[in-house]
């Protein structure tokens, strides 16, 4: 089986606005895999067709390393390993190393707190909240305390529920360490980008001055510098972003932290393949934690996302996704839909 | 238990029926959650296969061949109930017995599960074994994965290095062998002899024994020897020097640096591996890589050298660190420091042939080692008469990818009980020229 073809397409979802790239590669064999990225580049395309043409899917890491650095890495080994799991007849994780476990921790945003109970009624249980200073001048500890009371209501809503405290990598140092420090009576999961990432140095006192665990890696767009996270110990949980990276790159770097005993919890903003990529590699890890999957509030988008990949792959149930074990990455994509979007 | 072809293979695929997937046609085995198999395995049923693991047999296997009198092998044959079976390797030198026994303690973990879920089996067994592993349980844990690689790849109809990922070089899969001469007109015949087979690479030792600080005579004779090496295996060929870690930090740092000039492939083992800090000491006093790691088990005992930029090569075996499942976790470490991996083999052949699986498949690899000369001994003959093929021999300086599933080869067991197991041997014992022990 050889790679022959590959095309782009620029989706967006019509009622969230939300985009990201679809790629499909087809083969001499007229099979069909499919895969995304956050974006793909008219020039990414080209070279990610001049490195995969005649080239057999099986080959997943050399070609995907040859892309590696820009997103259409991502969108290609996603379609790789679907061309070759079809071509194994087996279900990716299956490639992969076989399954660890047999459903996945699901984990959504709770954008505004309204939203609570129509993302519970759709089985979430962890829910990731972007937290935010203020616009007025406030003074100081009431700026922390009123994060903090946020998610003080959180946790007394629901012994059950879970959270994640999202820093969205825009607080100021003091007054993130001040915040994880707030946070810590209220056992959040964890605390993802309390600030930029530049500088280890400024991680590192907020890593010295709190137990909440700390969530990094969002940006990154190839993996080693989560060696350098790991050996500071300033990084509790790996948010290596799916659609950046791909499925491989994302298993090399989980091997990277399994020897420190941290785990993965792959970002993912995207589209429903992208979901279905995770939700493999989630099967696959032993350090896997939880997958993060957009928020599909409206009825319009849930059906969307479901016709695009021709099956309810997002469904949750107690938190938890369900596995298929469909070969390749188990979906059937609906191309007239994807081309619709793409217009 | 009748040989394995590949009509078996597609016989077994058909018998699934669906004409879709294999696995899928699993989850109607849901009878089976939670009646049957060890623990913990019954929640994995409807995301696998329908093959179940029925046995493990293990063999200790003493070939009547003096240099490999320390090293019976340890192999396992793993069987499932549709015929097909894998092997693997959990040679451990000086400590067969115990290894055999610790495999056979894994049994419990193993028989009437689904062969499939190599790395949950591989975490059960690291992490239920509560002590962490060492050397014993790691060859253990080494031979069964290998044993489950082998099966999934012959269930999946793929050999493992496409599983991995690879090949990064469909050519093959370079390698060294040893040098043994001692005279440069020896040396010489070996050089003659490397040309002729395409061979790149070659490693040697350095003599005798050495004792915490060493005299001059010590010194110099050990780099003489490299030199000689040198001269007589000429400019166009990579050495690697194995110190073995019979040194100590500081005599190892004073040769290090004299070796310099003649720049070395590697300088292996400088210090044992207990103290990551002292072979930090002996790294930073030279600009010789230093290579190290066929002791180590799992990532986690590579972690601290990769993350200090202690080490520029990891050699750990895959008979010892934990099989496929833990040398490519090893390699991901490495990759992502720019640490290459160069691994050990010192031990029998289905190691050696599991290993170049993983090796084609890591873009940091740079050579493999097989235990074995320029020129095939008694040993090479019997792996040759056990595979139907030269099984580690290279051909144009690299070991060839297989092309059939799984690790790539069939073996008969009983081309392997010819050869019975004679018991553990002990690793050579040396004693300085006072009497105190030394390490060779």
């Amino acid at each position: 089986m050889k790679i022959t073809a590959l095309e782009a397409f620029d989706v967006r979802e019509p009622a969230t606005g939300r985009t990201y790239a679809v790629l499909k590669a087809t083969t001499d064999q007229n099979s069909v895999g499919w895969g995304e990225a956050a974006h793909i580049s008219r020039a990414a395309l080209a070279k990610a067709r001049a490195v995969t043409s005649g080239q057999e899917p099986s080959r997943y890491d050399v070609l995907t390393r040859q892309l590696s650095g820009d997103p259409v890495s991502a969108a290609v080994n996603m379609a790789l390993l679907d061309l070759y799991g079809q071509e194994a007849k087996a279900p990716v994780f299956q490639l992969l190393g076989g399954p660890t476990r047999f459903k996945v921790r699901a984990m959504t945003t709770l954008a505004k707190p309204a939203d609570r109970a129509a993302l519970w009624d759709q089985g979430h249980r962890a829910f990731l909240v972007p937290v935010a200073l203020p616009s007025t001048i406030t003074a100081r500890p009431k700026i922390i305390e009123g994060i903090a009371s946020q998610f003080a209501a959180l946790r007394s809503a629901s012994e059950n529920l879970d959270f994640v405290a999202d820093g969205l990598a825009a607080l100021p140092s003091a007054e993130a360490a001040d915040l994880a420090v707030a946070l810590e009576p209220y056992h959040p999961l964890w605390f993802d980008r309390p600030t930029r990432e530049p500088n280890d140095e400024v991680l590192g006192r907020i890593a010295a001055e709190s137990t909440t665990p700390l969530g990094l890696g969002h940006h990154l767009a190839e993996i080693s510098p989560v060696q350098n996270y790991l050996r500071q110990g300033i990084c509790d949980i790996l948010r290596l972003s799916l659609n950046h990276l791909g499925i491989t790159p994302l298993r090399r770097a989980a091997a990277v932290a399994e020897p420190y005993y941290t785990a993965v919890a792959p970002h993912h903003t995207g589209g429903p393949i992208a979901t279905a990529a995770a939700l493999h590699l989630a099967a696959s890890l032993p350090n896997f934690f939880v997958q993060e999957v957009p928020p599909a509030l409206d009825r319009e988008t849930r059906q969307l996302r479901d016709d695009m990949v021709g099956a309810p792959i997002e469904a949750v149930k107690d938190g938890y996704f369900a596995l298929t074990t469909k070969p390749g990455l188990g979906i059937r994509v609906n191309e007239s839909l994807i081309r619709r979007l793409a217009q | 238990m009748k040989p394995i072809n590949r009509r078996d293979f597609f016989s077994i695929n058909s018998g699934l029926g669906c004409g879709c997937s294999l696995m899928s046609q699993a989850t109607q085995n849901d009878a089976n959650r939670g009646r049957t198999g060890p623990l913990g395995a019954a929640d994995l049923y409807p995301l696998g296969s329908n093959f179940r693991i029925t046995n493990v047999k293990t063999f200790g296997v003493t070939l009547p061949t003096p240099e490999q009198a320390d090293r019976p092998y340890v192999f396992v044959k793993i069987e499932t109930n549709q015929g097909v079976y894998g092997w693997g390797e959990g040679t451990l030198e000086g400590k067969a017995a115990a290894t055999i026994h610790c495999i056979e303690d894994f049994k419990e973990f193993l028989i009437g599960a689904d062969p499939m879920p190599v790395e949950h089996h591989w975490q059960s067994m690291y992490i239920h074994s509560f002590y962490r592993a060492g050397p014993v349980i790691g060859s253990a844990i080494a031979a069964i994965d290998q044993a489950l690689w082998d099966i999934r790849g012959k269930i999946l109809n793929q050999p493992v290095y496409k599983l991995l990922g690879g090949p990064y070089d469909p050519a093959g899969v370079r390698g060294y062998y040893h040098v043994r001469a001692s005279t440069p007109a020896e040396m010489r015949e070996v050089r003659a002899k490397a040309k002729q087979l395409g061979v790149t690479a070659i490693k040697g030792g350095i003599p005798g024994y050495y004792e915490w600080i060493e005299t001059h005579g010590s010194i110099a004779r050990a780099v003489k020897h490299v030199e000689t090496l040198r001269v007589n295996l000429g400019e166009e060929i990579d050495i690697g020097i194995d110190f073995h870690a019979k040194t100590s930090p500081s005599v190892a740092s004073i040769l290090c640096r004299e070796m310099e000039p003649y720049r070395l492939l590697f300088i292996e083992e400088p210090c044992p591996p207990e103290n990551v800090k002292a072979m930090q000491r002996i790294a930073r006093r030279t600009k010789v890589p230093i290579a190290t790691g066929e002791r180590l088990v799992a990532s986690y005992n590579c972690r601290e050298l990769v993350e200090l930029g202690i080490v520029d090569i990891i050699q750990t075996d895959i008979n010892h660190c934990g099989g496929i499942t833990a040398l490519w976790k090893i390699g991901a470490l490495c990759d992502a420091s720019g640490v290459k991996v160069a691994p050990h083999a010192c031990e029998g052949p289905i190691g050696g042939l599991a290993s170049v699986h993983v090796d084609a498949a890591m873009p940091n690899f740079l050579v493999q080692e097989i235990c074995s000369g320029v020129e095939p001994g008694v040993k090479e003959k019997i792996w040759e008469e056990w595979f139907g093929f030269p099984a580690m021999r290279m051909v144009n300086g690299k070991y060839p990818l297989p092309t059939k599933p799984g690790l790539g080869f069939d073996l008969d067991e009983k081309a392997v009980t010819k050869f019975k197991f004679e018991g553990t041997r002990p690793m050579a014992r040396v004693f300085h020229s006072d009497g105190s022990v030394a390490a060779w």
